[in-house]
């Protein structure tokens, strides 16, 4: 190799060699200079090797995956943050509830009723279109209909989370997603009534005290151990909400 | 990508939540393994994921589709992600009695996490050495390097998001390749 040669391959920096890499941050004319170099100066090619190397090391840098509860945790906080649809929106904004605490219930016997009216929801088909205050067209009933299942269906999906959250560890974090919950829950209830869904209605609304009993969880002192019942009465809970969630849901577009 | 994506999109922009959320579906995970490789924390990932679909739930109308949505969307998730490194450094400042250095909180977390080079193979410890190499990079130079390295994105482009110039861009990434092979170069001396 010539002193030329040399010469060259030295005055190319290693950080004009990582730009190289990159086909960026240097004009065409110098990018073509390296390529000329590169092709003619070995200890220039092992060098530049040696920076690949540690960029393709950096590759090994592979992130974690979220764990199983993140899409429902993040649906759940876009839901309150974002706000629901604006078909939902309306109809709360006529009819507008006052907040207050209602009675604290068992969550077993508020398991066995939702049971009871998740398994007659169970049983739904595809909502029944609502009547409509102002004449809509037929494809704006039908939308309004698909978006209200489809935001039911991500808050169903936020609260079966939630319960195999509380079901599998004690994290406070639990507590704070029911109080989240509630008025949500509250919200989709008065929808679905208005869009005259009563079944649909009657499971969110029984859904409530459960949610409030997980936001205020009981002192240890004040509650009976959750045996084998109380656990098989959550986990047929958690079916129930999944089964009337996948009637809700709509399904995935086939190409 | 769903065939259905530009049409998730449009009935997005026009202000469909239904459509916004075919699009979260969509990107969440992706987003998340974005900000997690620049906060490296799991939970400041997923509020920076949950802050970046908000942001751009607001900023839709104003997407021009100049650059792809994914690049637009990543754009803000690194932005939110370098937020939540703000907030969790001053949050931390408040309640230790740490050094000020900006990079103290990841030196801590690269402590935790060293492996003992006798108990693993080689491409594990090199795993390791590189995750403690991008902790050890400062805010700025992970950010940039992540998102020309492992986002491609232009100099520009990061400039842009970073609110950097083209010359400080290239610094950062610079800073960012002599850590990492210094981090490598502990490993093959080991």
């Amino acid at each position: 190799m010539s002193t030329n040669d040399h010469t060259a391959a030295s005055a190319i920096t290693d950080d004009e060699l990582v730009m190289h890499h990159y086909r960026d941050g240097l004009d065409h004319a110098r990018l073509q200079q390296i390529d000329a170099v590169l092709c003619a100066d070995a200890a220039l090619r092992a060098r530049r090797e040696r920076l690949l190397a540690v960029l393709d090391a950096a590759g090994a840098d592979t992130p974690p995956e979220p764990d199983a509860g993140f899409e429902s945790r993040l649906h759940a906080a876009l839901d309150s943050r974002i706000g629901a649809p604006a078909a939902v929106a309306t109809f709360v904004a006529r009819h507008q509830q006052s907040h207050h605490r209602r009675t604290r219930w068992r969550l077993a016997a508020a398991a066995s009723v939702v049971l009871g009216v998740g398994f007659f929801a169970g049983r739904l088909g595809t909502p029944p279109l609502p009547e409509p205050a102002a004449p809509l067209a037929v494809a704006d009933q039908e939308f309004s209909a698909r978006v209200l299942a489809a935001y039911t269906a991500a808050h169903l999906r936020a609260t079966e989370g939630l319960l195999l959250q509380a079901s599998s560890t004690d994290d406070p974090g639990a507590a704070e997603l029911a109080d989240a919950l509630i008025d949500s829950n509250r919200l989709y209830a008065e929808a679905a009534r208005a869009a005259g869904n009563v079944r649909l209605a009657t499971f969110l609304q029984q859904l409530e005290p459960l949610l409030r009993e997980l936001a205020n969880p009981s002192p240890a002192a004040d509650i009976e151990t959750e045996g084998e019942g109380a656990a098989a009465e959550r986990a047929d809970l958690i079916f129930q909400l999944r089964a009337t969630r996948a009637r809700l849901e709509p399904q995935p577009i086939r190409t | 990508m769903d065939d259905h994506h530009d049409d998730w999109l449009q009935a997005a922009r026009q202000g469909q939540p239904v459509a916004f959320r075919r699009l979260v579906d969509t990107h969440a995970r992706p987003l998340f393994k974005l900000c997690a490789r620049i906060t490296r924390d799991p939970v400041l990932a997923e509020d920076a994921v949950q802050e970046a679909f908000c942001k751009a739930w607001r900023g839709l109308s104003g997407f021009d589709g100049r650059a792809s949505f994914t690049t637009w969307l990543h754009r803000i998730a690194v932005n939110a992600a370098l937020e939540q490194l703000r907030r969790n450094v001053r949050h931390r400042r408040e309640d230790s009695k740490q050094a000020d250095d900006d990079d103290s909180p990841f030196l801590d977390a690269v402590e935790d996490e060293a492996p003992d080079p006798v108990r693993h193979a080689e491409s594990a410890e090199l795993r390791c050495r590189i995750e403690a190499g991008m902790a050890q990079l400062s805010v700025t130079e992970r950010a940039a390097f992540v998102m020309r390295h492992c986002e491609g994105e232009s100099l520009d482009a990061i400039g842009t998001t970073l609110s950097l110039n083209t010359g400080q861009s290239k610094q950062a990434i610079f800073r960012a390749v002599r850590k990492l092979r210094h981090a490598l170069q502990s490993t093959r001396s080991t």
